[in-house]
Protein backbone atom coordinates (compact mmCIF):
# COMPACT_ATOMS: atom_id res chain seq x y z
CA UNK A 1 0.00 0.00 0.00
CA UNK A 2 1.34 3.39 -1.08
CA UNK A 3 2.10 5.65 2.29
CA UNK A 4 0.49 8.82 1.95
CA UNK A 5 1.98 11.99 3.98
CA UNK A 6 0.31 15.15 5.78
CA UNK A 7 -0.61 17.77 3.86
CA UNK A 8 0.71 20.56 4.10
CA UNK A 9 -0.13 24.08 3.58
CA UNK A 10 2.92 25.40 1.54
CA UNK A 11 6.11 24.22 0.25
CA UNK A 12 7.16 21.31 -1.96
CA UNK A 13 7.32 17.59 -1.74
CA UNK A 14 8.90 15.18 -3.30
CA UNK A 15 7.70 11.65 -3.19
CA UNK A 16 9.27 8.25 -4.54
CA UNK A 17 12.18 8.94 -3.96
CA UNK A 18 14.54 5.86 -4.32
CA UNK A 19 15.61 4.50 -1.04
CA UNK A 20 18.34 6.11 0.16
CA UNK A 21 18.38 9.47 -1.62
CA UNK A 22 16.24 11.46 0.71
CA UNK A 23 19.33 12.56 2.41
CA UNK A 24 21.37 13.35 -0.52
CA UNK A 25 18.07 15.52 -1.43
CA UNK A 26 18.49 17.38 1.79
CA UNK A 27 22.36 17.58 1.82
CA UNK A 28 21.81 19.00 -1.19
CA UNK A 29 19.66 21.74 -0.86
CA UNK A 30 21.62 23.36 2.19
CA UNK A 31 18.58 24.32 3.70
CA UNK A 32 18.59 27.30 6.82
CA UNK A 33 17.50 25.62 9.70
CA UNK A 34 13.51 27.40 9.36
CA UNK A 35 11.96 25.54 7.49
CA UNK A 36 10.20 22.52 8.78
CA UNK A 37 10.96 19.24 6.95
CA UNK A 38 9.54 15.43 7.13
CA UNK A 39 11.08 12.94 5.85
CA UNK A 40 10.28 9.19 5.71
CA UNK A 41 12.89 6.31 5.05
CA UNK A 42 12.50 3.11 3.68
CA UNK A 43 8.65 3.39 3.05
CA UNK A 44 6.50 0.62 1.11
CA UNK A 45 5.43 1.74 -2.29
CA UNK A 46 3.50 -0.27 -4.99
CA UNK A 47 5.21 1.57 -7.80
CA UNK A 48 8.95 1.31 -5.73
CA UNK A 49 8.68 -1.60 -3.27
CA UNK A 50 10.50 0.75 -1.21
CA UNK A 51 11.11 4.76 -1.53
CA UNK A 52 12.48 7.40 0.48
CA UNK A 53 9.95 10.88 0.86
CA UNK A 54 10.63 14.51 1.60
CA UNK A 55 8.74 17.50 2.11
CA UNK A 56 9.72 20.85 2.98
CA UNK A 57 7.33 23.42 4.26
CA UNK A 58 7.39 27.24 3.07
CA UNK A 59 10.32 26.13 0.77
CA UNK A 60 10.44 26.19 -3.06
CA UNK A 61 12.76 24.94 -5.40
CA UNK A 62 14.75 27.15 -8.19
CA UNK A 63 14.58 25.27 -11.77
CA UNK A 64 18.51 24.56 -10.90
CA UNK A 65 17.67 22.75 -7.76
CA UNK A 66 14.84 20.89 -9.23
CA UNK A 67 17.39 19.42 -11.79
CA UNK A 68 19.97 18.63 -9.92
CA UNK A 69 16.85 17.04 -7.80
CA UNK A 70 16.02 14.70 -11.13
CA UNK A 71 19.65 13.76 -10.73
CA UNK A 72 19.30 12.33 -7.52
CA UNK A 73 16.19 11.07 -7.48
CA UNK A 74 15.54 10.09 -11.09
CA UNK A 75 11.92 9.97 -11.78
CA UNK A 76 10.31 11.20 -8.34
CA UNK A 77 7.48 12.58 -7.91
CA UNK A 78 7.51 16.45 -7.70
CA UNK A 79 4.76 18.23 -6.30
CA UNK A 80 4.49 21.96 -5.40
CA UNK A 81 1.86 23.07 -2.57
CA UNK A 82 0.59 26.86 -2.17
CA UNK A 83 -2.44 27.34 0.24
CA UNK A 84 -3.08 23.85 0.49
CA UNK A 85 -3.46 23.38 -3.27
CA UNK A 86 -1.23 21.54 -5.43
CA UNK A 87 -0.53 24.03 -7.98
CA UNK A 88 1.82 22.05 -9.70
CA UNK A 89 2.83 18.13 -9.64
CA UNK A 90 5.11 16.30 -11.94
CA UNK A 91 7.48 13.15 -12.46
CA UNK A 92 11.26 14.33 -12.67
CA UNK A 93 12.44 13.80 -15.88
CA UNK A 94 16.38 13.18 -16.30
CA UNK A 95 18.36 16.28 -17.84
CA UNK A 96 20.17 15.83 -20.64
CA UNK A 97 23.33 17.46 -18.81
CA UNK A 98 24.20 18.35 -15.56
CA UNK A 99 27.65 19.90 -14.58
CA UNK A 100 29.39 19.87 -10.88
CA UNK A 101 26.58 17.44 -9.22
CA UNK A 102 28.29 13.63 -10.09
CA UNK A 103 31.37 13.03 -9.10
CA UNK A 104 33.13 10.27 -11.32
CA UNK A 105 33.76 7.07 -9.80
CA UNK A 106 36.71 6.92 -12.50
CA UNK A 107 39.63 8.37 -10.37
CA UNK A 108 42.08 8.79 -12.92
CA UNK A 109 39.22 11.26 -15.00
CA UNK A 110 40.36 14.97 -15.27
CA UNK A 111 37.09 16.30 -13.83
CA UNK A 112 38.83 15.71 -10.46
CA UNK A 113 40.76 18.84 -11.40
CA UNK A 114 37.89 20.68 -11.93
CA UNK A 115 34.35 20.21 -12.61
CA UNK A 116 32.54 17.00 -13.66
CA UNK A 117 29.89 17.11 -16.96
CA UNK A 118 27.80 14.21 -16.96
CA UNK A 119 24.95 13.81 -20.33
CA UNK A 120 22.26 11.05 -19.36
CA UNK A 121 20.27 8.79 -21.41
CA UNK A 122 17.94 6.12 -20.70
CA UNK A 123 18.34 2.27 -21.74
CA UNK A 124 16.03 -0.30 -21.47
CA UNK A 125 14.76 1.08 -17.72
CA UNK A 126 17.99 1.73 -17.17
CA UNK A 127 19.41 5.63 -16.43
CA UNK A 128 23.00 5.95 -18.36
CA UNK A 129 25.30 8.12 -16.74
CA UNK A 130 28.41 9.37 -19.48
CA UNK A 131 31.24 11.59 -18.06
CA UNK A 132 31.92 13.88 -20.92
CA UNK A 133 35.43 14.44 -20.13
CA UNK A 134 36.36 10.49 -19.29
CA UNK A 135 33.75 9.24 -21.94
CA UNK A 136 32.98 6.29 -19.02
CA UNK A 137 29.89 5.05 -18.98
CA UNK A 138 27.70 4.19 -15.29
CA UNK A 139 24.25 3.03 -14.38
CA UNK A 140 23.20 6.39 -12.09
CA UNK A 141 21.62 3.81 -9.89
CA UNK A 142 25.13 2.29 -8.71
CA UNK A 143 26.64 6.06 -8.66
CA UNK A 144 27.55 7.34 -4.80
CA UNK A 145 29.30 9.91 -4.56
CA UNK A 146 27.78 13.49 -5.26
CA UNK A 147 29.15 17.19 -4.82
CA UNK A 148 26.89 17.94 -2.21
CA UNK B 1 37.26 19.12 -41.92
CA UNK B 2 36.11 22.99 -40.65
CA UNK B 3 35.51 20.81 -37.65
CA UNK B 4 39.35 20.06 -37.11
CA UNK B 5 40.36 23.59 -38.12
CA UNK B 6 38.01 24.84 -34.94
CA UNK B 7 38.27 22.70 -32.31
CA UNK B 8 41.39 20.56 -33.25
CA UNK B 9 41.36 16.44 -32.70
CA UNK B 10 40.76 15.18 -29.50
CA UNK B 11 39.07 11.55 -30.38
CA UNK B 12 38.96 9.97 -33.39
CA UNK B 13 35.04 9.16 -32.67
CA UNK B 14 34.48 13.33 -33.28
CA UNK B 15 35.81 11.96 -37.01
CA UNK B 16 33.83 10.70 -40.16
CA UNK B 17 34.79 7.41 -41.86
CA UNK B 18 35.50 10.65 -44.75
CA UNK B 19 37.89 12.70 -41.90
CA UNK B 20 39.74 10.06 -41.52
CA UNK B 21 40.37 9.01 -45.01
CA UNK B 22 40.76 12.47 -46.08
CA UNK B 23 43.46 12.72 -43.01
CA UNK B 24 44.93 9.48 -44.60
CA UNK B 25 45.11 10.65 -48.17
CA UNK B 26 46.61 13.97 -47.22
CA UNK B 27 49.28 12.39 -45.19
CA UNK B 28 50.13 10.32 -48.43
CA UNK B 29 51.03 13.68 -50.37
CA UNK B 30 53.46 14.33 -47.58
CA UNK B 31 54.91 10.73 -47.60
CA UNK B 32 55.54 11.42 -51.42
CA UNK B 33 56.62 14.54 -51.02
CA UNK B 34 54.04 16.34 -52.97
CA UNK B 35 53.28 19.42 -50.12
CA UNK B 36 54.95 22.70 -48.82
CA UNK B 37 55.97 24.26 -45.57
CA UNK B 38 52.78 25.83 -44.27
CA UNK B 39 53.31 26.45 -40.83
CA UNK B 40 55.20 29.43 -41.78
CA UNK B 41 55.30 31.70 -38.20
CA UNK B 42 52.67 29.53 -36.66
CA UNK B 43 54.01 28.78 -32.80
CA UNK B 44 53.02 25.07 -31.22
CA UNK B 45 52.59 24.40 -27.65
CA UNK B 46 53.85 20.99 -27.01
CA UNK B 47 53.19 20.23 -23.37
CA UNK B 48 53.80 16.74 -22.12
CA UNK B 49 52.03 16.84 -18.95
CA UNK B 50 53.86 13.11 -18.48
CA UNK B 51 56.77 11.82 -20.67
CA UNK B 52 56.14 10.16 -23.86
CA UNK B 53 59.45 10.87 -25.69
CA UNK B 54 58.66 8.92 -29.15
CA UNK B 55 55.30 10.69 -29.60
CA UNK B 56 56.80 14.25 -28.81
CA UNK B 57 59.80 14.13 -31.04
CA UNK B 58 57.29 12.91 -33.43
CA UNK B 59 54.72 15.79 -33.23
CA UNK B 60 57.74 18.32 -32.88
CA UNK B 61 59.54 16.60 -36.17
CA UNK B 62 56.62 17.09 -38.12
CA UNK B 63 55.73 20.94 -36.62
CA UNK B 64 59.51 21.71 -37.48
CA UNK B 65 59.52 19.87 -41.11
CA UNK B 66 56.34 21.96 -41.71
CA UNK B 67 58.56 25.78 -40.54
CA UNK B 68 56.70 26.12 -37.18
CA UNK B 69 58.08 26.43 -34.19
CA UNK B 70 57.58 24.88 -30.45
CA UNK B 71 57.36 25.74 -27.33
CA UNK B 72 56.62 23.41 -24.34
CA UNK B 73 57.82 21.01 -21.68
CA UNK B 74 58.93 17.50 -21.81
CA UNK B 75 57.50 16.15 -18.91
CA UNK B 76 55.39 17.57 -16.09
CA UNK B 77 57.41 17.76 -13.38
CA UNK B 78 59.05 21.06 -14.09
CA UNK B 79 55.91 23.19 -14.77
CA UNK B 80 54.56 25.95 -12.19
CA UNK B 81 51.84 23.65 -11.76
CA UNK B 82 53.59 20.90 -9.98
CA UNK B 83 55.45 23.78 -8.23
CA UNK B 84 53.63 25.86 -7.47
CA UNK B 85 50.19 24.53 -7.42
CA UNK B 86 48.59 26.52 -10.66
CA UNK B 87 45.81 25.00 -11.54
CA UNK B 88 45.62 22.75 -14.50
CA UNK B 89 42.48 25.05 -15.99
CA UNK B 90 44.86 28.37 -15.39
CA UNK B 91 48.03 26.63 -17.16
CA UNK B 92 45.76 26.02 -20.08
CA UNK B 93 44.66 29.77 -20.04
CA UNK B 94 48.32 31.26 -19.98
CA UNK B 95 49.42 28.74 -22.66
CA UNK B 96 46.39 29.78 -24.79
CA UNK B 97 47.86 33.47 -24.42
CA UNK B 98 51.29 32.35 -25.85
CA UNK B 99 50.43 29.54 -28.79
CA UNK B 100 48.66 29.25 -31.94
CA UNK B 101 47.68 25.78 -30.85
CA UNK B 102 48.41 22.78 -28.21
CA UNK B 103 49.35 19.83 -28.42
CA UNK B 104 49.01 17.84 -25.09
CA UNK B 105 49.88 14.74 -23.57
CA UNK B 106 48.42 13.81 -20.04
CA UNK B 107 48.42 11.73 -17.68
CA UNK B 108 44.52 12.10 -16.63
CA UNK B 109 41.25 10.42 -18.70
CA UNK B 110 39.64 13.19 -20.38
CA UNK B 111 42.10 16.14 -19.76
CA UNK B 112 42.02 16.98 -23.89
CA UNK B 113 38.00 17.50 -23.65
CA UNK B 114 38.84 19.91 -21.16
CA UNK B 115 41.81 21.72 -22.65
CA UNK B 116 39.74 22.10 -25.78
CA UNK B 117 36.69 23.58 -23.74
CA UNK B 118 38.40 25.99 -21.93
CA UNK B 119 40.80 27.60 -24.75
CA UNK B 120 40.09 29.20 -27.96
CA UNK B 121 43.14 27.23 -29.85
CA UNK B 122 42.35 24.53 -31.57
CA UNK B 123 43.87 21.29 -28.95
CA UNK B 124 45.51 17.78 -30.47
CA UNK B 125 45.39 15.30 -28.23
CA UNK B 126 48.79 13.48 -27.84
CA UNK B 127 47.49 10.96 -25.58
CA UNK B 128 44.97 11.66 -22.49
CA UNK B 129 45.70 9.04 -19.76
CA UNK B 130 44.10 5.57 -20.28
CA UNK B 131 40.97 7.04 -22.57
CA UNK B 132 42.02 8.51 -26.63
CA UNK B 133 45.27 8.85 -28.59
CA UNK B 134 44.00 9.41 -31.79
CA UNK B 135 47.20 10.03 -33.89
CA UNK B 136 48.62 6.70 -32.99
CA UNK B 137 45.18 4.96 -34.26
CA UNK B 138 45.25 7.27 -37.76
CA UNK B 139 49.24 6.49 -38.28
CA UNK B 140 48.34 2.51 -37.60
CA UNK B 141 45.51 3.12 -39.88
CA UNK B 142 47.64 4.96 -42.81
CA UNK B 143 50.41 1.75 -42.31
CA UNK B 144 48.10 -0.90 -42.79
CA UNK B 145 46.83 1.29 -45.60
CA UNK B 146 50.11 2.01 -47.09
CA UNK B 147 51.28 -1.34 -46.70
CA UNK B 148 48.82 -3.05 -48.27
CA UNK B 149 47.24 -0.79 -50.33
CA UNK B 150 44.07 -0.89 -49.05
CA UNK B 151 42.20 -0.84 -45.89
CA UNK B 152 38.48 -2.19 -46.84
CA UNK B 153 38.60 -6.36 -45.65
CA UNK B 154 42.36 -6.21 -44.49
CA UNK B 155 42.99 -9.45 -42.54
CA UNK B 156 44.16 -7.81 -39.26
CA UNK B 157 46.13 -9.93 -36.40
CA UNK B 158 45.86 -8.43 -33.29
CA UNK B 159 48.60 -9.84 -30.80
CA UNK B 160 48.64 -9.05 -26.83
CA UNK B 161 46.80 -7.75 -24.49
CA UNK B 162 44.05 -7.25 -25.85
CA UNK B 163 42.15 -6.22 -22.71
CA UNK B 164 43.59 -3.12 -21.99
CA UNK B 165 45.70 -2.12 -24.51
CA UNK B 166 44.12 1.68 -25.34
CA UNK B 167 46.24 1.18 -29.26
CA UNK B 168 44.27 -2.29 -29.48
CA UNK B 169 40.91 -0.78 -27.68
CA UNK B 170 40.83 1.76 -30.87
CA UNK B 171 41.77 -0.56 -33.67
CA UNK B 172 39.00 -2.91 -32.93
CA UNK B 173 37.04 0.13 -32.87
CA UNK B 174 38.33 1.38 -36.04
CA UNK B 175 38.03 -2.19 -37.78
CA UNK B 176 34.15 -1.49 -37.73
CA UNK B 177 34.55 1.51 -40.24
CA UNK B 178 36.85 -0.53 -42.81
CA UNK B 179 35.50 -4.32 -42.32
CA UNK B 180 38.35 -5.99 -41.67
CA UNK B 181 38.91 -9.37 -40.68
CA UNK B 182 39.97 -9.54 -37.38
CA UNK B 183 42.36 -12.25 -35.71
CA UNK B 184 42.00 -12.34 -32.00
CA UNK B 185 45.54 -13.78 -30.40
CA UNK B 186 46.13 -13.68 -26.92
CA UNK B 187 46.09 -15.49 -23.93
CA UNK B 188 43.04 -15.73 -21.89
CA UNK B 189 43.86 -13.50 -19.24
CA UNK B 190 43.89 -10.86 -22.27
CA UNK B 191 41.08 -11.50 -24.73
CA UNK B 192 39.31 -8.87 -26.02
CA UNK B 193 36.68 -7.07 -23.23
CA UNK B 194 32.97 -8.78 -23.78
CA UNK B 195 31.73 -5.02 -24.32
CA UNK B 196 34.21 -4.37 -27.23
CA UNK B 197 33.37 -7.78 -28.95
CA UNK B 198 29.70 -7.47 -28.88
CA UNK B 199 30.35 -3.78 -30.59
CA UNK B 200 32.03 -6.43 -33.34
CA UNK B 201 29.11 -8.53 -33.43
CA UNK B 202 26.58 -5.31 -33.52
CA UNK B 203 29.02 -4.25 -36.47
CA UNK B 204 28.85 -8.05 -38.47
CA UNK B 205 33.10 -7.86 -38.32
CA UNK B 206 34.71 -11.30 -38.39
CA UNK B 207 36.72 -12.33 -35.95
CA UNK B 208 38.30 -15.66 -34.36
CA UNK B 209 40.27 -16.08 -31.35
CA UNK B 210 43.63 -17.88 -31.49
CA UNK B 211 46.60 -18.21 -28.69
CA UNK B 212 49.66 -18.32 -31.41
CA UNK B 213 50.23 -16.31 -34.23
CA UNK B 214 51.38 -19.59 -35.59
CA UNK B 215 48.02 -20.57 -36.04
CA UNK B 216 47.10 -18.04 -38.29
CA UNK B 217 49.90 -16.26 -39.98
CA UNK B 218 49.30 -17.67 -43.04
CA UNK B 219 46.18 -15.65 -43.38
CA UNK B 220 47.02 -12.39 -42.15
CA UNK B 221 47.75 -9.28 -44.21
CA UNK B 222 49.02 -7.10 -41.04
CA UNK B 223 50.20 -8.37 -37.65
CA UNK B 224 50.06 -5.77 -35.02
CA UNK B 225 52.10 -6.99 -32.02
CA UNK B 226 51.78 -4.49 -28.41
CA UNK B 227 54.26 -4.89 -25.52
CA UNK B 228 52.79 -6.25 -22.14
CA UNK B 229 52.90 -4.08 -19.67
CA UNK B 230 54.74 -5.34 -16.85
CA UNK B 231 53.39 -3.72 -14.10
CA UNK B 232 49.94 -5.35 -14.77
CA UNK B 233 51.19 -9.20 -15.09
CA UNK B 234 53.72 -9.53 -12.44
CA UNK B 235 55.88 -11.50 -15.16
CA UNK B 236 53.43 -14.19 -14.96
CA UNK B 237 52.76 -14.42 -18.87
CA UNK B 238 55.30 -12.43 -20.52
CA UNK B 239 57.41 -16.10 -20.91
CA UNK B 240 56.07 -17.52 -23.64
CA UNK B 241 54.54 -13.86 -25.33
CA UNK B 242 55.80 -13.20 -28.64
CA UNK B 243 56.79 -13.67 -32.15
CA UNK B 244 60.15 -15.43 -33.39
CA UNK B 245 61.73 -15.93 -37.02
CA UNK B 246 59.98 -19.41 -36.92
CA UNK B 247 56.53 -17.84 -36.71
CA UNK B 248 56.92 -16.13 -39.78
CA UNK B 249 57.63 -19.42 -42.10
CA UNK B 250 54.85 -19.80 -43.83
CA UNK B 251 53.92 -15.89 -43.55
CA UNK B 252 52.02 -14.08 -46.72
CA UNK B 253 54.77 -12.06 -49.01
CA UNK B 254 52.68 -8.85 -48.28
CA UNK B 255 52.80 -9.58 -44.45
CA UNK B 256 53.71 -6.48 -42.24
CA UNK B 257 54.40 -6.44 -38.86
CA UNK B 258 53.75 -3.31 -37.05
CA UNK B 259 54.22 -2.71 -33.53
CA UNK B 260 53.85 0.62 -31.65
CA UNK B 261 57.08 1.10 -29.98
CA UNK B 262 59.07 0.51 -27.33
CA UNK B 263 59.30 -3.13 -28.07
CA UNK B 264 60.63 -5.75 -25.50
CA UNK B 265 61.01 -9.48 -25.88
CA UNK B 266 57.69 -10.15 -27.83
CA UNK B 267 59.47 -8.67 -30.81
CA UNK B 268 63.00 -9.47 -31.27
CA UNK B 269 65.73 -8.02 -33.27
CA UNK B 270 66.05 -10.77 -35.87
CA UNK B 271 63.06 -9.69 -36.94
CA UNK B 272 63.94 -6.34 -38.20
CA UNK B 273 66.15 -7.66 -41.42
CA UNK B 274 62.83 -9.52 -42.96
CA UNK B 275 60.73 -7.78 -45.63
CA UNK B 276 57.76 -8.36 -42.63
CA UNK B 277 59.29 -5.76 -40.64
CA UNK B 278 57.35 -2.50 -40.95
CA UNK B 279 57.55 -1.00 -37.54
CA UNK B 280 59.99 1.80 -38.02
CA UNK B 281 58.53 2.82 -41.38
CA UNK B 282 55.04 3.10 -39.18
CA UNK B 283 57.08 5.33 -36.72
CA UNK B 284 58.06 7.40 -39.81
CA UNK B 285 54.52 7.23 -40.73
CA UNK B 286 53.83 8.64 -37.81
CA UNK B 287 55.42 11.99 -38.63
CA UNK B 288 54.01 12.45 -41.97
CA UNK B 289 50.37 11.94 -40.08
CA UNK B 290 51.12 14.47 -37.87
CA UNK B 291 52.07 16.70 -40.59
CA UNK B 292 48.87 16.18 -42.22
CA UNK B 293 46.98 16.56 -39.30
CA UNK B 294 48.57 20.09 -38.58
CA UNK B 295 48.54 21.14 -42.00
CA UNK B 296 44.70 20.58 -42.14
CA UNK B 297 44.03 22.23 -38.46
CA UNK B 298 46.67 24.73 -38.50
CA UNK B 299 47.77 25.55 -42.47
CA UNK B 300 47.49 28.58 -44.26
ZN1 LIG C 1 35.07 10.91 -15.94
Amino acid sequence: MEKKIGMIANGVNIDHIPQGNALNILRYLRLERKYPVGIGLNLPSERMVIKDLVKIENYHLTDEQIKAISVLAPHATFSEIVNYEVVRKFQLTIPEIIEGLVICPNHRCVSHQYRSKFSFTDVSGKTIAHCCYCDHNYDLSEVREFNL
Amino acid sequence: MQNLRNNGLISLQDLSKQDILDILAHAKQFKDGMRKNTLDGKVLASCFFEASTRTRLSFESAVARLGGKTIGFADGSSTSQSNKGESFVDTLKMLNCYADGLIMRHPNDGAARLASEVMNIPVINAGDGANQHPTQTLLDLFSIQDSQGQLEDVNLGLMGDLKYSRTIHSLIDSSKLFNMRLFLIATPELRIASEDLHELRRHGISYSFHSTAEEVIERLDCLYLTRLQKERFNGAIEGNYGISLSTLDKAKPNLKILHPLPRLEELPAEIDDTPYAYYFTQAQNGVYVRQALLDIIFGA
